[in-house]
């Protein structure tokens, strides 16, 4: 298979991810759920939402907390897809900001955590390390979310859709009584 | 923007093919290192050359290796005559040459011969534009990250990476990295999964 095909032929499990993403920002305090996995990941303040039907085939929201708006829940509710959203990783004191794409799950405008180095090589090596830290994170998620993709894909495609209705609503269910990254 | 500081935007790729020995990757970067334009039409230029300066071709042995990664970049460098520069300076040189020999009309041919030659003389003079991205190949894991984010710029490193090191790219796009993840899940299950339905009855 070409390297094209392979990317869209895999997109819908991009964009299904984001969407996990987002949920688990909203409605378990941004956490993996796999066990002693302190980090943090949050849907921020942009979010390009697609669909191949209907009129509007692109919205896209900016700034204020698209995440919890009406506008991206009924979007989401008629079908619309996250092609690229702005995520914010947390662990410890570390913080990475970055926009994730669907279908390559591409990493754009991405800031890293600071370093302390001076010299180009220390400085590179750090941001490297930075940068694998970050990706092990998002990659631990995208693990826990495939393996409830092919386990269940119908318990999961409730769950989302019990999400979207919570969202339209107005409700977010399940809000966790402590932020785990700061414990 | 680079690998130094600032923001990045990164593409990962899984490398595949046997890893070269540190002389076999020093030999591909010297092979294919940037060489600068010469004469002729040659619009694109393309080759590795050091991360931290464009003008250092072939990269500096001494900083390509970087604890388990192998750093470089990738120089991309176009020039072009501008399209309104060169037609003006071509209908000038049609007009003189009418002039000169005293001719009512020029032949295709010979209105083409110009053009290359007006071409040619114009190259000389522009300065290319040069690209470069950045290059970070992570030899025991496999994986390649760069800041090459234009498809056209990740077509070019994927033709010369295979050229220089004897290494496919393949970007590392969701089902990839879930065969990677999943090693116990067959790629057809992969394949076979089909998109959630999540429209909502009500909306």
């Amino acid at each position: 298979m070409k390297p094209l095909e392979l990317v869209e032929q895999g997109r819908f499990l991009g964009e299904e991810f984001l969407l996990w993403l987002w949920m688990r920002g909203l409605a378990e305090g941004g956490t993996s759920g796999l066990e002693g996995d302190q980090s943090a990941c949050f849907l921020d303040d942009s979010v390009q939402l697609v669909t191949e039907r209907g009129d509007v085939k692109e919205l896209s929201l900016r700034k204020g907390n698209p995440a919890e708006s009406r506008e991206a829940f009924e979007a989401l509710s008629r079908g619309m897809r996250p092609a690229k959203a702005k995520i914010r990783l947390l662990s410890g004191d570390m913080e990475w900001l970055f926009t994730l794409g669907a279908a390559g799950l591409e990493i754009s405008t991405l800031k890293l955590p600071p370093t302390q180095s001076k010299d180009p090589q220390g400085r590179v090596a750090d941001r490297l390390f930075l940068l694998e830290e970050g990706t092990a994170h998002l990659e631990r998620r995208f693990q826990a979310f495939l393996t409830q993709r092919s386990q269940d894909p119908d318990a999961l495609q409730d769950v989302l859709r019990d999400w979207l209705r919570a969202g339209l609503d107005g409700a977010q269910a399940g809000e966790p009584a402590e932020v785990p990254w700061e414990s | 923007m680079s690998l130094l500081q600032g923001t990045l935007s990164l593409r990962r790729f899984l490398v595949l093919g046997p890893v070269p020995t540190e002389q076999d990757l020093l030999e591909g970067l010297r092979q294919d290192a940037f060489r600068p334009f010469e004469d002729g039409l040659e619009e694109e230029r393309v080759g590795w050359c050091d991360w931290r300066n464009l003008l250092i071709a072939p990269p500096d042995e001494d900083w390509v290796s970087q604890e388990r990664f192998a750093i470089f970049a990738l120089r991309q460098d176009t020039r072009r005559v501008p399209a309104a520069l060169l037609k003006a300076q071509v209908e000038l040189k049609l007009l003189g040459l009418q002039k000169e020999k005293d001719l009512a009309f020029v032949g295709k041919e010979a209105r083409i011969s110009l053009q290359d030659e007006v071409k040619a003389e114009l190259m000389v003079k522009v300065l290319p534009v040069p690209r470069v991205s950045e290059v970070a190949w992570d030899l025991k894991g496999g994986m390649l990250w760069t800041t090459a984010s234009s498809t056209k710029t990740q077509s070019a490193l994927i033709g010369l990476f295979i050229k220089s090191f004897g290494c496919e790219l393949q970007p590392l796009a969701p089902l990839l990295l879930a065969g990677r993840l999943l090693p116990h899940v067959s790629v057809e299950a992969l394949m076979a999964l089909d998109p959630l339905d999540l429209t909502l009855e009500t909306a």
